[in-house]
């Protein structure tokens, strides 16, 4: 009893814990920076590719990658808001405006990311063996890179709570969040912290990108995949509510294995009746206002 | 203000969501326009062979279409040229091969626009085809409208089969789940399988090629302990992997895309399932299913259909030498690569044996005649190929080779499948 308990809590806590990581991104990015970025999803593949090449290639280990990958794909990020969403949120007439234009240039940017990748990797799937060596608990069996994984994904999104509720950036971007325009007024930089934002969203696809590489094999066109996830989290969780996307990844990780133990079939099936009965019963996700 | 920023995301996921699985085009815009379609008088003069081709470039189908179709289908045109075309009576002389190829962005709606593109506008010479069974169903009607004689290499479906007096012009290549699942029963009961469980994707694939297998099986009294379902985009099979180990089956048959077969295969060895069978469909002949797991850890696993270079057919060896060159080791797939170059083959053979760019006769001569493929000589009957070179393949020594059906075997079967090795 107690290992089957095990197997499907920590099982759904591995899988919740890279839907967290990839829906905090998103949130980050939409919730505050008013951006959907559909290419949220390449991101975490450049992550994924990049980290397999340094493996491969040149025998980095993959958890060192993930120092290398979340800062690249930060200042990636942020050179990208900076120079495009930004300019679009100038010259956009409303919010609402820029919502759908920045809806369509993150189209663009999926789509030369993905081409980019296919001609870099081709079209391929790829993937590698890394510490699979089994590990028991309580009568429980994981292979040590899940572990691994969630252990990752607990610090990583434990460190990005503590960071947004501690740290005076953290505040800036929590007031950014819920009023932009009352947060400039007082003396938050809205610019450089939604540049900062959107980079934060890319930084934690740069995280998941390497740990979903340990565990799953990857395509160039994985992306979408990831971000239609990214998605329901979010909405799930409560719009702009960072702490509701942690706890929605979690939580969808959890339901998700919960059912899979009893049908596997109907695991997909859960993750959207949760997610309509939610919107039902309360419209604004878990954490929303 | 929360309820319309609520509404975004939610009509965003759904636009999401069609692009993913591919939007279904609108019925008036997949049936074909109702022109005439044109005769096919012989042009006075011809410089060369105008090839079209729309296929996933982009999207989620773009690497299956990149590692089984679009590599053979380069190296194939780069070979013909190389030899100065190929040879068309009618005009005296050797035609070279230019393509036209298209983005399909793995979507149907576009197949089906590209493909009427490809021949209204560009009014190619003939047409190499899309990659997938739903690809080659929505051009079905397309292709026999304007009088296109199409060889799919890459389709699997019962209902286009059957379809075969409607479509003339479309000939199926692969072998098909009927006669594939018929040599895995025969071959398990050979083994003296007495226990198995089964899992199977929740689509058509999924569904047709289990009820070809497990059925019969249970009918020759193969006791089936555990018969699951999941869903496309799974990311987590170990409670049914862990159950199954629990029921200890002699054999495992997995009827899923290489997706979920990769998942599989890792979820296993992390669990420990290690059947004396393991057999999982599509995927599993692919070089980069032995490049992501290893050589030693794949030993044993099985997958629907198998080629192999050893096999008596004309050139296979030389073909199979040529590919890997093309594609490098790890980037080949051991069964559809020679299926779609098998196909192209055809097509050649067939323009040359008829002598014309003439479609229709074309078309009569590719059903009537008997090529010399890699796969083997293969001819069709009510437009199926009849030619298989193998329905169940094996992972032997880093190789791939035929162990079912027993006749066409390249290799003895390893059974029962070696343990997993230990990292």
């Amino acid at each position: 009893m107690l290992t089957t308990i095990l197997d499907i809590v920590i099982g759904g806590l591995i899988t919740g814990g890279i839907y967290a990581l990839i829906a905090v991104g998103l949130s980050l990015q939409y919730g505050v920076g008013r951006v959907l970025n559909v290419s949220h999803g390449e991101f975490i593949m450049i992550g994924a590719f990049a980290t397999y090449s340094l493996y491969v290639l040149f025998g980095i280990s993959p958890l060192l990658s993930l120092v290398i990958c979340g800062p690249f794909l930060f200042i990636l990020g942020f050179l990208i808001h900076r120079t495009l969403f930004q300019r679009l949120r100038d010259t956009s007439e409303s919010i609402d405006v820029f919502e759908g234009n920045s809806l369509l240039a993150s189209f663009g940017v999926l789509f030369i990311i993905q081409n980019l990748a296919l001609i870099i990797w081709k079209a391929n799937i790829r993937g590698y063996t890394y510490l699979v060596y089994p590990v028991n608990i309580f009568g429980a069996t994981f292979t040590t890179n899940r572990l691994i994984v969630l252990l990752f994904a607990v610090v990583i999104s434990l460190g990005f709570y503590i960071f947004l509720t501690r740290t005076r950036l953290g505040k800036a971007i929590r007031a950014a969040a819920q009023d932009p325009t009352t947060a400039a007024l007082s003396g938050v930089n809205i610019k450089q912290v939604l540049a900062i934002c959107f980079g934060l969203g890319a930084l934690m696809a740069g995280f998941a990108g390497p740990l979903i590489s340990m565990i799953y094999q990857i395509t160039p066109t994985m992306g979408m995949e990831y971000t239609i996830i990214a998605i329901i989290v979010v909405v799930l969780g409560g719009l702009g509510s960072i702490t509701g996307s942690l706890i929605g990844g979690f939580i969808l990780g959890l339901i998700g294995s919960i059912v899979t133990h009893f049908d596997p079939g109907l695991s997909l099936v859960a993750y959207y009746v949760i997610f309509i009965l939610l919107l039902l019963v309360r419209p604004t996700g878990i954490m929303g206002k | 203000m929360k309820k319309k920023l609520l509404l975004i995301p939610l009509a965003l996921l759904l636009a999401l969501s069609l692009v993913a699985i591919g939007c279904p085009t609108p019925p008036e815009e997949t049936t074909p326009p109702t022109t005439a379609p044109p005769t096919t008088p012989a042009p006075p003069a011809k410089d060369e062979i105008v090839l079209g081709q729309a296929i996933a470039l982009s999207g989620p189908y773009t690497i299956g279409a990149g590692v089984t179709q679009v590599a053979p289908n380069d190296m194939w045109i780069e070979e013909v040229n190389a030899e100065g075309g190929i040879y068309v009576e009618e005009y005296g002389k050797k035609l070279p091969l230019r393509l036209i190829r298209y983005d399909d962005t793995s979507d149907v709606g576009t197949q089906v626009k590209l493909t009427e593109k490809l021949i209204l506008e560009d009014k190619v010479d003939f047409i190499l085809g899309p990659w997938s069974t739903a690809m080659w169903f929505a051009i079905a009607p397309t292709v026999n409208e304007y009088k296109y004689p199409v060889i799919a290499p890459t389709v699997d479906s019962l209902q286009l089969r059957e379809m075969w007096e409607e479509i003339p012009y479309l000939f199926i290549h692969l072998n098909q789940p009927k006669e594939k699942a018929e040599a895995m029963v025969d071959m398990a009961l050979d083994l003296g399988v007495e226990t198995m469980v089964a899992g199977h994707l929740q689509d058509l694939h999924g569904i047709e090629y289990a009820q070809g297998v497990v059925p019969q099986l249970a009918a020759a009294g193969v006791e089936v302990l555990a018969y699951k379902s999941f869903p496309i985009g799974v990311k987590d099979l170990t409670p049914m992997l862990k159950e199954f180990k629990s029921l200890n089956p002699d054999a495992a048959f997995i009827f899923a895309y290489p997706d979920e077969n990769f998942l599989i295969t890792a979820q296993s060895i992390e669990v420990g399932f290690n059947p004396k069978l393991f057999f999982c469909s599509i995927g599993i002949a692919f070089s980069p299913y032995r490049e992501i797991f290893g050589a030693e850890t794949v030993e044993g696993m099985m997958g629907a259909g198998a080629w192999h270079p050893s096999a008596p057919y004309t050139g296979a060896k030389e073909f199979w030498d040529r590919m890997t060159a093309w594609s490098g080791p790890g980037g080949t797939d051991w069964l559809g690569n020679a299926y779609c170059y098998s196909a192209v083959q055809v097509l050649q053979q067939a323009i040359e044996g008829a002598g014309t760019l003439d479609r229709v006769k074309v078309r009569d001569y590719i059903a009537s005649a008997t090529f010399d493929t890699v796969i083997g000589p293969v001819y069709y009957e009510k437009q199926l190929n009849m030619q298989v070179p193998g329905h169940v393949g094996q992972w032997q020594n880093g190789e791939f080779h035929i162990v079912a059906a027993k006749e066409l075997a390249t290799a003895d079967i390893i059974y029962p499948k070696p343990a997993w090795p230990t990292p």
